[in-house]
């Protein structure tokens, strides 16, 4: 067995349970309340306590022996080894992270009441300059020093054994990696060089920066404009802010387009899509806060960025977009609900099923609350009891809610939503596959049975959207671009976009080494709505074909790939 | 090392499937740095038409821009952390409505980097570009 296939193996064998606990937190009722450091209405008085036991709480955790879990860097260390980035874990292991986090800081500061800040960057696209006093600020003396310069070399031979000594690397009796040492090794860390070597060495740019560099903007130049220098890069980091693009961030009503992309194979593995939300706002602030167009360096560029404390302000805040976007989705109820998780969460899966190492997945959200957090530690340092990506679905137990901040105008007025009327509920229509595989040839076919009622509602301009959700399996390797027909002829294998049976082109990008079913969802109404304009679907005929055929698109590099044959699972067409 | 961590990308899987609907592009014009979109059919009340943008490794602190065709910045492909060392993501930029004429788009994309001048990508650097189509809440 190569490294690669042993790697590879660890990874796809990672299991285990999921369920949300709790609900989304009704803003008011919380116990705690996460205010924004941005807003100039938020009274002083708030923003003083709150970072005075924010400072107590760093002071703290800085002096904490690198062996003591819930040292500052310890902290910052589990975001190096295990934080997800371009996929659909991103936000949930961000919201356990910071959530973890905030637990630490009420412990440390004795601040019974504390709940982290957030830095509203719309509202104020520059660093709160509180934010460069004392231990706020990474450069300060109380961070990694040796004869008052602090530098990586010290921080490795301070940190060298406990890191060595971390129950990371265990193995089970059988010699067996543990399901966390497996993480780490689909992530490309085996042993605590690799770690050492990605933080320091990495060609591509280390995690770990020397004092004074330790953030790559200051007091005097706090603003995100000059983040960069003149140029060709300064006009970037404001406009990601700006209120009309993060207003588009919040615009998709499915999870996936808001959150970034989906993904398998657990959350260490791939860097897949970024959505808007993190592609935008989320990269270029760490970015720019970091340096990273400016050359001068910082913390916050990077996998170590949780030593810089601004870290967890900008983490509060795309949580609170998070949840703004949430309630948005709930507070839609016309001319129906709008999903608020991945497809399939109002049926989650059981902690036994997580659990159980023969469970597949029956819905995306199945796939995606299953995965495991296993690297978070709690106030008291040990292991979080809530190791799974549905524990952090909803607030929870975290219980807080946050001031209200930019963005937050798209949640629509309590008295909009009781004027609305009821909302629909899905219903969902499984097709019988009549033929199951695509090749280069051959179409894939489903025949689905869709009510004549709705039929006819989804034909009215405002009426209900049907989606076709199309499950193919491909083979290893093999990512050629399907085409989605309705009611096409037999012998259809070349229909582009110009054809009324054209209901969409779907497609997974770069090289696929994890095997299993992939869903996609492909609009039918347009293309309905088409077929009947051309008299190609009568308004009593409640039959419709959907064909999945190998698509030939334009794009030279697709067109390279050679037609793989492709398993169609199913097919479920849905009325929302 | 470097051979392992590059190794290493290998197995960082890009397997993408979109929630939205993919529009296929009815013709592609590249021309350098200017690419060229038709939408297969108008959005709808309830959708807008961004960009996905597929693109590969890009060098330290390099970022892709894309503008208009009058040369006003719509957005940009800014990948953070080891994300940078990514064989292949895919990155969403929303489109003003005003960016589609004639069921066409134009944009520009434009690799910039600190102390370089700016140049168009190359085919490793964006790798793929087309309309999607995103639901959304108006």
């Amino acid at each position: 067995v190569s490294r690669r296939e042993f790697l590879a193996t660890a990874a796809a064998s990672i299991g285990s349970a999921a369920i949300p606990y709790g609900g989304a937190t009704a803003q008011g009722t919380a116990k705690w309340r996460r205010i924004n450091l941005s807003d100039p209405n938020t009274p002083q008085a708030q923003k003083d306590k709150v970072l005075g036991s924010y400072k107590k709480a760093i002071r703290a955790m800085l002096a904490l022996p690198p062996d003591n879990a819930l040292n500052w860097y310890r902290n910052a260390l589990i975001h190096t080894v295990d934080c997800p980035h371009g996929n659909w874990w991103f936000l949930p292991w961000h919201r356990g992270y910071i959530g973890w986090f905030e637990k630490k800081c009420r412990e440390l500061s004795e601040d019974q009441d504390f709940a982290l800040p957030y830095w509203d960057w719309t509202m104020q696209p520059s660093i709160p300059l509180e934010m460069f006093d004392d231990v706020l600020d990474p450069n300060n003396d109380a961070f990694i020093s040796a004869g008052g310069i602090g530098n990586h070399d010290d921080f490795k031979s301070k940190f060298k054994d406990a890191v060595r000594k971390l129950d990371y690397w265990d193995l089970e009796p059988d010699g067996t990696p543990t399901a966390r040492y497996a993480q780490l090794l689909a992530r490309g860390i085996r042993f605590p060089d690799d770690l050492w070597f990605d933080i320091i060495e990495s060609p591509a740019g280390p995690f770990f920066f020397d004092r004074p560099l330790g953030r790559g903007l200051t007091k005097d130049h706090p603003d995100l404009a000059a983040a960069e220098p003149p140029p060709p890069n300064q006009p970037l980091c404001v406009p990601a802010v700006v209120l009309p693009r993060i207003l588009e961030a919040l615009g998709p009503t499915d999870f996936v387009t808001f959150a970034s992309a989906k993904a398998v194979g657990g959350h260490n593995v791939q860097v897949v899509g970024f959505g808007v939300l993190e592609n935008q706002p989320h990269n270029l602030v760490h970015n720019c806060v970091g340096g990273a167009y400016n050359g001068k360096g910082g913390f916050m560029q990077a996998f170590l960025s949780p030593v810089d404390p601004l870290f967890f302000l900008h983490h509060s805040n795309m949580d609170r977009l998070w949840d703004v976007w949430t309630r948005k989705q709930q507070a839609h109820k016309n001319p129906h609900r709008y999903p608020t998780l991945p497809d399939g969460y109002l049926n989650p899966p059981s902690d036994s099923d997580c659990d159980n190492p023969n469970f597949r997945p029956r819905t995306d959200y199945d796939l995606w609350a299953c995965d495991s957090f296993l690297f978070f530690v709690e106030e008291k340092g040990l292991p979080v009891p809530k190791t799974k990506a549905g524990d952090y679905a909803n607030i929870g137990d975290f219980n807080y809610d946050y001031q209200p901040g930019s963005g937050e105008e798209v949640v629509l007025p309590a008295a909009a939503l009781a004027a609305a009327p009821a909302a629909v509920e899905i219903q969902r229509f499984s097709a019988q596959i009549t033929a199951p595989s695509v090749s280069a040839t051959q179409a894939a076919v489903g025949v689905v049975d869709i009510p004549l009622d709705v039929l006819q509602q989804a034909a009215q301009p405002e009426g209900r959207k049907l989606f076709a959700k199309v499950t193919v399996a491909f083979p290893p390797l093999g990512h050629a671009p399907l085409t989605v027909l309705v009611n096409a002829p037999p012998d259809a294998t070349n229909i582009g976009p110009s054809s009324p049976h054209f209901a969409g082109t779907v497609a997974m990008f770069g090289t696929q080494v994890m095997r299993g079913p992939v869903t996609f969802t492909v609009p039918l109404s347009t293309t309905l709505k088409t077929l009947r304009a051309n008299d190609l679907l009568a308004m009593n005929q409640p039959q419709v074909h959907i064909g999945v055929v190998s698509a030939a698109l334009p794009h030279a590099a697709i067109a390279r790939v050679a037609p793989a044959k492709v398993e169609l699972a199913s097919i479920v067409v849905e009325a929302h | 090392m470097r051979d392992r961590r590059q190794s290493l990308c290998l197995l960082t899987a890009a397997f993408f499937a979109v929630r939205a609907g993919i529009a296929a592009p009815a013709a592609v014009a590249e021309q350098q740095n200017l690419v060229e979109l038709t939408l297969p059919r108008a959005p709808a009340d309830d959708e807008a038409v961004w960009l996905q943008i597929q693109a590969g490794v890009l060098a330290p602190a390099a970022v892709i821009t894309v503008s208009g065709s009058d040369g006003k910045l719509l957005g940009s492909v800014a990948p953070y952390g080891s994300a940078r060392g990514a064989p292949s993501a895919t990155y969403l930029v929303p489109l003003p409505k005003t960016a589609i004429v004639n069921g066409r788009i134009r944009v520009r994309l434009t690799v910039e980097q600190p102390g370089k001048p700016s140049r168009e990508p190359g085919a490793e650097e964006v790798q793929n570009v087309v309309p999607v189509y995103v639901p959304v809440t108006k």
